[in-house]
C-alpha cells in the first residue's frame, strides 16, 4: 500500500512540474492565435509623387495587433491596382516591431513609365480608386514563428 | 456501493488517480511535441512523452498487479490522454479564436490520436517490462 502511495506523489510531483510548463505553453498558444487571428490593417495614407515620366508611392498602413505580444513584421508584400487596372506588385523586407495595439509602418515604391500611363488615364477620368492588396509576414517570438497575414484596402483620390 | 469493501473502494480510487495522473503527465507532453515552437519546455519532447510512456507502463504494474487489468488501465489512460491533448489543442477555439496557425480541430484528433496509438505501443512494452523484471523476482 505504501509503494502505490509513494508512486501517486511521485506522479502527482511530476504532473505539477508539467501543469506549469503546460500552462505557460498553452498561454503562448493562445497569444499566438489571437496574433494569427486578429490582426487588422488600416491603408491611412497613400501619396503619389511624380518624378519625370515616373512616380513614387508612399503607403501608410496602421497595424491593429490584438494580442498582447510584441510582434514583428519580416516580409512587406503587396499588388496595386488603380481604377481596376493593375500597378505594380513588390515584396519589401521590412522590419518594424508591432507592440500590443496600434502601430503605423510606412514602405514606399516606384512606379514605372507604362503603369505611370494607367495612372495618368485613371487621373484624366477624375477619379483614382487605389487598390492594395496586402500580405505582411510577421515574426512572432516563439522560436522563429512566422505568421502571413493580409488584408484589401482601398483609397480614393479625387 | 454495498459490494466493495472499503479496501477495494480504496483500490479503485487510486486506480482512477493514477489513470487521470498518467494520462495528463502523457497529454502535456503530447502537446510539447505538437506544438514545438510555442513550448515553454525545454527540448527532447518526443524523447521524454515516450520515455513518459515506457516509465508509466512500468508504473502500471506496480499500481494495478495484474496483468488484464494492466493492459485495461494502459488503454483508459491513453483514450484519456486522447481526450485532454484535443481539449488542450482546441482551447483556442473555445475561447473563440479560430487560430490560422493549424486547422483546429481535425488537426487535433488527428495528431493526438496517432500519438495515443504510439503511446500505446509505448506503454504495453512498459508494461511486458515491467512483468517481466517482476516475475523474475
Amino acid at each position: 500500500m505504501k509503494k502505490e502511495n509513494t508512486i501517486l506523489l511521485i506522479l502527482l510531483f511530476w504532473a505539477l512540474l508539467s501543469g506549469g510548463f503546460l500552462y505557460t505553453t498553452l498561454v503562448h498558444y493562445v497569444q499566438a492565435a489571437e496574433a494569427s487571428h486578429g490582426m487588422e490593417y488600416e491603408l491611412v495614407d497613400l501619396q503619389l509623387k511624380e518624378k519625370g515620366d515616373q512616380g513614387e508611392l508612399t503607403v501608410r498602413v496602421k497595424c491593429i495587433n490584438p494580442s498582447s505580444i510584441v510582434l514583428r513584421t519580416f516580409q512587406v508584400r503587396y499588388l496595386l491596382y488603380v481604377n481596376g487596372r493593375f500597378i505594380k506588385s513588390d515584396a519589401l523586407y521590412l522590419t518594424q516591431t508591432l507592440p500590443p495595439g496600434e502601430t503605423i509602418i510606412q514602405f514606399s515604391g516606384e512606379i514605372h513609365r507604362y503603369p505611370m500611363e494607367y495612372v495618368n488615364e485613371a487621373r484624366e477620368y477624375g477619379k483614382m480608386i487605389w487598390m492594395i492588396e496586402l500580405e505582411l509576414v510577421l515574426e512572432l517570438p516563439f522560436r522563429g514563428l512566422r505568421l502571413n497575414t493580409g488584408a484589401v484596402e482601398y483609397w480614393v483620390m479625387e | 456501493m454495498m459490494f466493495f469493501s472499503v479496501e477495494d473502494r480504496s483500490r479503485l480510487l487510486r486506480n482512477i488517480a493514477f489513470v487521470f495522473l498518467a494520462a495528463f503527465i502523457l497529454s502535456a507532453f503530447t502537446i510539447f511535441l505538437m506544438l514545438e515552437r510555442i513550448t515553454t519546455f525545454p527540448h527532447y519532447n518526443m524523447s521524454f512523452l515516450f520515455g513518459s510512456g515506457l516509465i508509466l507502463g512500468y508504473l502500471t504494474v506496480l499500481v494495478v498487479k495484474d496483468i488484464r487489468k494492466s493492459f485495461l488501465v494502459c488503454l483508459v489512460i491513453v483514450i484519456v490522454t486522447f481526450v485532454l491533448t484535443s481539449l488542450f489543442y482546441s482551447i483556442p477555439s473555445f475561447l473563440g479564436i479560430n487560430p490560422d496557425l493549424e486547422p483546429v480541430l481535425f488537426s487535433a484528433l488527428g495528431w493526438s490520436m496517432i500519438y495515443s496509438i504510439l503511446l500505446l505501443m509505448v506503454l504495453f512494452f512498459g508494461l511486458v517490462i515491467g512483468f517481466i523484471l517482476h516475475s523474475t523476482k
